[in-house]
């Protein structure tokens, strides 16, 4: 059976599960060539984690929870400003260092996202994740390129094809057909280039699961400095999830907004459970004495 | 420090030690992950241990396989873990010398069973067929226990060592177990040391624990709650000393968590404890 010889309505169902198969066989090409070996990255560095899951503006949410935390940056209202006796240096990270400087006379929050030093600050954390195939380096776009030209071939052909046979034939009636083909051309164009590689994704994700006892404990977390675990849970979960009394001003400074990355469920690769596997273990167990339960070993081992 | 160039020092993988453990790989050289916490564990769940496993090397520990039991082992188990054997491609896995069920009951401890032929023959077998379905042979690990094992017909450390000498696994030796174990049933954990072939020794595992009990019947219960005690490292010396080849010492820690590093100033007490075990190692052998 020649498919171009199906009248309209039956083509135009014929097209949308040929589009749908066409941007399917695209999505897991994509996916299969870019899920590389597990690299290895620095797993503790919480702006490397920010940076991979939402971008510079994820690394500036956290590096300025982190300074405020640590009495670097005083936050009033929706507004910065550098403490007194807080100069630069007196943070180790450059990402620190520029928001410091940036905030030195104090300003709105909201400005950071669009002050291109920030951005420049963290360029180091890109090009980590590049190199490390977690991020569309030159290749990997190259090669997403070249997959949505196949594909735009193999959508446009087939439905241009039909045009024109329709139009020799004397019918005008391609509208639909017109509007559907673009569709799918646009869809397979969105789909073709995530900011993260599959990797990248995988690994947010098993980041996610890794640190899924930092969210349970979220409540728990003290402000203070004392150690990073508010920090990288931000990182990975979003500002959103430190849900501690010391870090109410996050949520103010950071609302969570529909269709931003500040909150887990709008980063790219979603929020990770809480982590049951990763998260647990143990080969005795901390209520020995009192008997351990479930498919633990118990005390002795 | 003096120590054989692959000594390998590491902590047990807790949740509430993840970040600390990942932010101080540049002096953590393996993790311990409990298998069983995977064997049900979603994909995704079992790829974040495999993203693990390409951050550190990892050694799977088991602790529902029940080894020293005249009961075989659950085809079952011994394929989960084969298939997470497969999956992470830890560099060992171990499980312990122990009984955890009977009669179709999970009695959720790792109890010690009696220490006689048959348990023995058991283990063996449970050992070997362990060795043929994951195809690597498991570490088995010495348990710790409040009671003597009812119907025991000899000691632990002979009990131990014929099941080391007839079978395809080496021991992981916990120095806790047998510390606790020696205060407990007033033995020499050093001769129990000296019982059992140097060679055969693959592992170690550390750990604290309390005391329990009425005051004229105290026990050393083993909780992995509390730090590292200092016999303990004492008898690690003790093993470096006459182990030649490269040892993996684990801390296990499972509650009661310091910072993390504290948890590291003990593992730097287990490298001095072995560095020291070594030299004398050098010193007899000169």
């Amino acid at each position: 059976m020649n498919p171009f010889d199906l009248p309209g309505p039956q083509f135009l169902l014929f097209y949308i599960i040929f589009a749908g198969a066409v941007i399917g066989a695209l999505i897991y090409w994509r996916r299969y060539v870019e899920s590389s070996k597990t690299p290895k990255i620095d797993l503790s560095d919480p702006y490397l984690i920010a940076y991979l899951r939402g971008g510079e503006a994820e690394v500036l949410r956290v590096a300025t929870v982190s300074l405020i935390d640590r009495g670097l940056l005083v936050a009033e209202g929706t507004t910065l400003k550098r403490a007194e006796n807080a100069p630069p240096e007196s943070a180790r990270r450059t990402v620190e260092q520029a928001l410091l400087k940036k905030y030195a006379r104090g300003g709105e929050v909201s400005s950071m996202f669009e002050d291109d030093g920030l951005k420049k600050a963290c360029q180091s954390y890109d090009v980590t994740l590049r190199r490390a195939q977690l991020l569309a380096d030159e290749n990997v776009t190259q090669a997403r390129l070249i997959r949505l030209v196949i594909a735009s071939f193999l959508l446009s052909g087939v439905g241009f094809t039909k045009v024109l046979i329709a139009l020799n034939a004397g019918r005008t009636n391609v509208g639909f057909l017109v509007v559907l083909t673009i569709a799918s051309l646009f869809v397979a164009a969105a789909v073709s280039f995530p900011r993260l590689t599959e990797s990248g994704k995988t690994m947010i994700e098993d980041v996610q699961n890794l640190y899924g006892g930092l969210r349970d404990r979220a409540m728990f977390l003290a402000p203070g400095g004392a150690t990073i675990e508010p920090m990288m849970l931000a990182a990975a979960f979003g500002v959103g999830a430190l849900h501690g009394e010391g870090f109410t001003y996050a949520n103010r400074l950071f609302p969570r907004q529909k269709g931003t990355s500040n909150s887990c469920a709008a980063a790219d690769a979603g929020c990770g459970s809480s982590g049951s596997s990763c998260s647990s273990g143990s080969s005795c167990g901390s209520s020995c004495g009192g008997g351990c339960g479930g498919g633990c070993g118990g005390c002795g081992g | 420090m003096m120590m054989a160039v692959s000594d390998r020092f590491g902590l047990g993988w807790r949740s509430r030690l993840a970040l600390g453990i990942l932010s101080h790989l540049d002096r953590i050289d393996l993790v311990e992950v409990i298998a069983d916490d995977f064997f049900r564990a979603t994909r995704r769940e079992r790829r974040a241990l495999r993203t693990l496993a390409a951050q550190v090397p990892i050694t799977l520990h088991g602790v529902t396989l029940g080894m020293a039991s005249c009961v075989a082992v659950e085809t079952k188990r011994l394929d989960q873990m084969a298939r997470l054997c497969e999956e992470v491609k830890p560099v060992s896995w171990s499980e312990h010398l122990a009984f955890v069920r009977g009669g179709g009951i999970e009695i959720g401890h790792l109890a010690a069973p009696p220490r006689t032929a048959a348990t023995i023959g058991g283990a063996i077998a449970n050992l070997r067929r362990a060795w043929a379905v994951v195809g690597v042979a498991p570490q088995v690990e010495n348990v710790a226990t409040l009671i003597e094992p009812p119907g025991s017909d000899r000691d632990e450390a002979a009990w131990v060592a014929e099941i080391i000498r007839n079978s395809e696994s080496d021991l992981l030796l916990d120095l806790h177990n047998l510390h606790a174990n020696a205060l407990n049933f007033k033995f020499d954990p050093v001769d129990f040391i000296s019982r059992i072939s140097p060679e055969r020794i693959g592992s170690i595992h550390l750990a604290g624990g309390r005391w329990i009990g009425r005051p004229d019947a105290q026990r050393l219960l083993d909780d992995h709650l509390h730090d590292v005690p200092d016999p303990v490292y004492d008898l690690l010396e003790e093993v470096a000393a006459r182990v030649p080849h490269a040892l993996t010492v684990i801390i296990e820690r499972d509650g009661n968590f310091p910072p993390i590093e504290w948890l590291i100033d003990q593992l730097d007490c287990a490298r001095r404890a072995v560095s020291r075990g070594r030299s004398r190692q050098k010193a007899i052998a000169a």
